[in-house]
């Protein structure tokens, strides 16, 4: 066999391996209402009038609440996030991502904020988007965010993370 | 046709590198129910989540009224993902699961839905439904809900492409 020919099949290997992803960056999606839980006590139970809505999870409580969201990683290293509101508010909130080790110690990451004033000159059927990031620097650490005080009638659609 | 030993030995380089960055893997993703439900806006005046239990991973409806669930499926990739629910194993109740995609901005993309009908099997056994699902662009969301699930009924397990 020619190294030409050895070269060509290498090649086609290759651009296979990239086209069925190995090569590519690790994207992964889930819903809000598919991953959060309710971070802190209430003297209401939030989990009663938090409601779905087309995958979000909004908040429908007279009153803020955290909201925690679980994201699995399989990779060490900084984890870029795409986090998008719910598109029937424009309320202002922060959310902060977190990588942990499981020994009481954890990693905060760049926190973001929806500002409110965002929303200026976009309709009101839109979502915000924001895009947090954290370091795992080591193997066998998780991932987090808490979406901190979230108002009535905000709420969390769509978050996108590389795993 | 000769192939000289050090391209064969380029080759099973190449293809170890390949399933080990999971290329050439076999792509599924597993749960159990109880681990991964929500319950979807329940009726006011009502607690769902004081009594759905866990049996064997199982979520088990054991309120006196119909409940509906919300399962989030993390995906990694657009196209069609296959997915196989079983119920649980103790009900052969009837209720339908529908997959839907989000792209988080208020529309969701209905797929192929799957009944569990009472005829399916017997109580003691599972069944399983495979809906299908679209996710037409990156970033996309997956979500399974099972509307009305009885009293008595529940999901066993999902498995999905990823």
């Amino acid at each position: 066999m020619t190294t030409h020919a050895k070269r060509t099949i290498l090649a086609a290997a290759l651009t296979l391996t990239l086209a069925t992803g190995a090569m590519t960056a690790d994207a992964r999606s889930m819903t809000g209402f598919g991953s959060f839980k309710v971070k802190g006590t209430y003297s209401t139970n939030p989990y009663a009038c938090l409601a779905e809505n087309n995958g979000a999870v909004v908040n429908n409580c007279p009153f803020s609440v955290s909201l925690y969201f679980n994201l699995p990683i399989d990779n060490s290293g900084l984890h870029w996030m795409t986090v998008q509101s719910f598109w029937g508010s424009t309320a202002s909130f922060s959310c902060d991502p977190y990588g942990v080790s499981g020994i009481g110690e954890g990693t905060t990451g760049l926190s973001e904020t929806f500002f409110a004033t965002n929303s200026i000159g976009i309709p009101f059927y839109a979502t915000n988007t924001i895009y947090p990031s954290v370091n795992t620097p080591n193997g066998g650490e998780s991932l987090y965010m808490i979406c901190w005080n979230v108002p009535p009638g905000a709420g969390i659609a769509n978050i996108n993370w590389t795993s | 046709m000769s192939i000289d030993p050090s391209f064969n030995r380029l080759l099973a380089i190449a293809a170890g590198i390949a399933l080990a960055t999971g290329s050439l893997s076999v792509q599924a993703r597993q749960t159990t129910g109880f681990a991964s439900f929500r319950v979807f806006n329940p009726t006011p005046g009502t607690s769902p989540y004081l009594c759905l239990v866990e049996q064997s991973g199982a979520v088990v409806n054991n309120c006196p009224f119909d409940v509906t669930l919300v399962f989030g499926l993390m995906s990694d990739n657009v196209g069609v993902h296959s997915i196989t629910v079983q119920s649980y194993w103790g009900s052969s109740a009837s209720f339908p699961c529908t997959p839907y995609a989000y792209a988080g901005t208020g529309q969701g993309m209905q797929g192929n839905a799957g009944t569990f009908y009472q005829t399916n099997y017997n109580i003691t056994s599972t069944s399983t439904i495979n809906p299908t699902v679209n996710v037409a662009a990156a970033g996309d969301s997956i979500q399974l809900i099972c509307w009305g699930v009885p009293p008595g009924a529940g999901i066993y397990t999902i498995n999905w492409s990823p």
